[in-house]
């Protein structure tokens, strides 16, 4: 590998925190060296092989398919896997863990919050009461107009990064945030889906999508690019409808 | 997994409204400022040109075009002022304080206009 390295290397400072002997999260900066191929991802590795085996951070499957590796690269949440070092050439780079959740370990936070929150909006097709006894040699139908109103919105890998771009979940830990709201819209608006009722009180809600400014920092970050302040708005236009609706027609 | 369903918001009337005020600061507010900027520089003062005070009043003493002129200026007061709301809770002011405030303005501004459409209406003044 040494000789592909090509001689340039990169100064790369990662923050650090390990609970049982930090008060506080501390830098440390390292010289990387890199070539034309190597991720951020890959840049950890060596580190953790070359400088500092403590270093702890999440990875799985190398390309961007599993959502682990979400972590702030100078300020901005990216997929360390999906990020090149050659895109910040002659520039130092700050990796850091992603912003808005509590730190765990060095650039391993607490994701826990995320993950109750897409739980809550029961992210799985309910079927309708109609498809209830529906016999299992049958099949939904469903055509190719009716899979690409969502399909974009099903490309979600959980990991995070619209979190730690959105302002308004950092104002306001509260906020259901982007991916949670963006699955909600995908299931709500899936043809084969009768569960739209037990979604629409978290998608009404003030900490529905009614906490969200439209800043759409979200979808800029995506690394999946599922824009999920488009979703979001269309989740208003969704939750204003049935306000009106049940204004003329209140249930019971 | 015990779950409590969370109230509706009421945000939806002021989303709509800010939407509605939207396309009329987009679509309307542009050709309405055209026609004014060009009527203003016909008119020296306010005696002669396009918008004497006679002309104007003409204008409003046309109820159809009034209550247009209205809803424009209604929806704009609530459209602006809406975003003043949510930006002064991204400045950090999460009180309910401004949500009255601002909502408060607008309906003053927009009512305020309304009377004095009214009072031109009945020839009043």
């Amino acid at each position: 590998m040494e000789q592909t390295l090509n001689n340039k290397t990169m100064k790369i400072t990662v923050q650090r925190y390990r609970p049982e002997q930090d008060e506080k999260p501390w830098e440390q900066t390292f010289d990387v060296p890199y070539h034309n191929e190597t991720s951020v991802l890959e840049a950890l590795f060596y580190i953790k092989d070359n400088f500092e085996p403590s270093l702890s951070f999440r990875w799985s499957c190398r390309m961007a398919v599993c959502g682990s590796c979400g972590m702030m690269v100078n300020g901005v949440p990216h997929l360390a896997c999906k990020t090149f070092l050659r895109d910040y050439e002659g520039k130092d780079m700050k990796i850091e863990p992603l912003a808005n959740f509590p730190i765990e370990r060095d650039l391993v936070v607490d994701l826990s919050d995320l993950i109750e929150k897409i739980e809550r909006i029961k992210p799985y097709i309910i079927p309708a009461p109609k498809d209830k006894n529906m016999p299992l040699t049958k099949s939904f139908k469903q055509t190719p107009q009716q899979m690409e109103a969502y399909l974009q919105f099903a490309q979600c890998i959980n990991c995070g990064c619209c979190y730690a771009a959105c302002p308004q979940y950092k104002l306001n830990p509260k906020f259901i945030g982007p991916a949670a709201l963006t699955l909600l819209y995908r299931y709500n608006i899936d043809n084969r889906d009768g569960g739209q009722k037990l979604r629409l009180p978290f998608l009404n809600a003030e900490e529905g999508v009614w906490s969200c400014t439209f800043v759409g920092y979200c979808s800029e970050v995506c690394p999946k690019s599922v824009d999920p302040s488009s979703a979001i708005q269309l989740g208003k236009k969704m939750s204003a409808t049935d306000y009106v609706f049940k204004m003329i027609k209140p249930e019971e | 997994m015990r779950q409590f369903l969370p109230s509706r918001s009421d945000e939806p009337i002021y989303w709509l409204m800010f939407g509605a005020g939207g396309m009329v600061a987009a679509i309307a507010l542009p050709s309405l400022l055209v026609l004014l900027i060009v009527a203003g520089l016909t008119a020296p003062d306010l005696t002669s040109g396009m918008l004497n005070f006679s002309q104007i009043s003409g204008l409003l003493g046309n109820w159809f075009l009034s209550l247009i002129l209205f809803g424009i200026v209604f929806l704009l007061c609530f459209y602006s002022l809406h975003r003043i709301h949510h930006s002064s809770h991204d400045f950090g002011i999460h009180s309910k304080i401004t949500f009255f405030m601002c909502y408060g303005l607008a309906a003053a501004l927009a009512f305020g206009a309304l009377a004095l459409q009214i009072l031109i209406y009945c020839k009043l003044f």
